[in-house]
């Protein structure tokens, strides 16, 4: 098992017609997610909540934002077309020359 | 089987070489089947070409050659997922977003893409080591280099 703890200050917005289980809850309280993964509501400070995650080390735990820019980085960074290379491809040469 | 690719043609490849993602990668989890593709004259870059998607493809590249003491630990629900049971097995990809110059071109080290070599699974992780960004310029690694 692992804990993970972070402070979560981003404010999540639902789209209309996501479904969400939205559910109040109070610092030291808990969720339990299937079997094996346990959120604990461990401090409420102002804005900031901070979440503690008990799950199996099979499980990913990542902060959102995070796995975001890493989708819009994979977005940008769709092939669009190939002619970068045919000019790297003389560098490359002049490169093993130089070698 | 035959492949239509975003820029290299049709191509004839092997089943066996097809990447399998389970989830697919974060901004496409739909697409779960990718296979590399080489670049002609070049061994730099690889084309990572979706099964599914004609037109979508990616240029992959091997973080270790840009980049000097790249290190990276496997989490256990990477070493689970791909099945990995050999540190051998693994090999590492980089994704790259190509600009108009390979100098301005970035690498993202910070998810890169682990295949277990055995089986063809993989996955693109995301590391929490803070060393690495998402958007690293090629040319001031290649510098490093």
């Amino acid at each position: 098992m692992k804990t993970t703890i972070f402070d979560n200050h981003y404010h999540q917005k639902v789209k209309r017609g996501d479904e969400m289980l939205v559910l109040s809850r109070k610092a030291g309280e808990t969720i339990w997610i299937g079997e094996d993964i346990e959120i604990v509501i461990s401090e409420v400070k102002g804005e900031q909540v901070k979440i503690g995650i008990k799950a199996p080390r099979s499980i990913d735990v990542v902060r959102g934002e995070l796995r975001h820019d890493v989708s819009i980085s994979n977005t940008e960074s769709v092939l669009r077309n190939m002619d970068i290379f045919k000019t790297t491809k003389l560098i490359q040469q002049k490169k093993n020359k130089k070698l | 089987m035959n492949l239509k690719t975003a820029y290299s043609g049709e191509v004839e490849i092997d089943t066996g070489e097809i990447l399998k993602f389970e989830h697919g990668i974060p901004g496409f989890e739909a697409e779960t089947e990718f296979v590399l593709i080489p670049i002609e004259d070049n061994e730099e870059f690889t084309v990572l070409q979706s099964i599914k998607t004609e037109a979508l493809a990616f240029i992959v590249t091997n973080p270790y050659n840009i980049t000097v003491n790249y290190n990276i630990e496997l989490e256990v629900s990477t070493v689970h997922a791909l099945q990995i049971k050999d540190q051998k097995e693994v090999a590492v990809f980089a994704v790259v977003s190509l600009k108009e110059t390979i100098a301005e071109s970035t690498v993202n080290l910070k998810a890169p893409i682990i295949l277990n070599t055995s089986n063809k699974k993989a996955k693109q992780i995301i590391l929490n080591n803070e060393d690495y960004n998402i958007r690293q310029p090629l040319s001031s690694e290649s510098q490093k280099g």
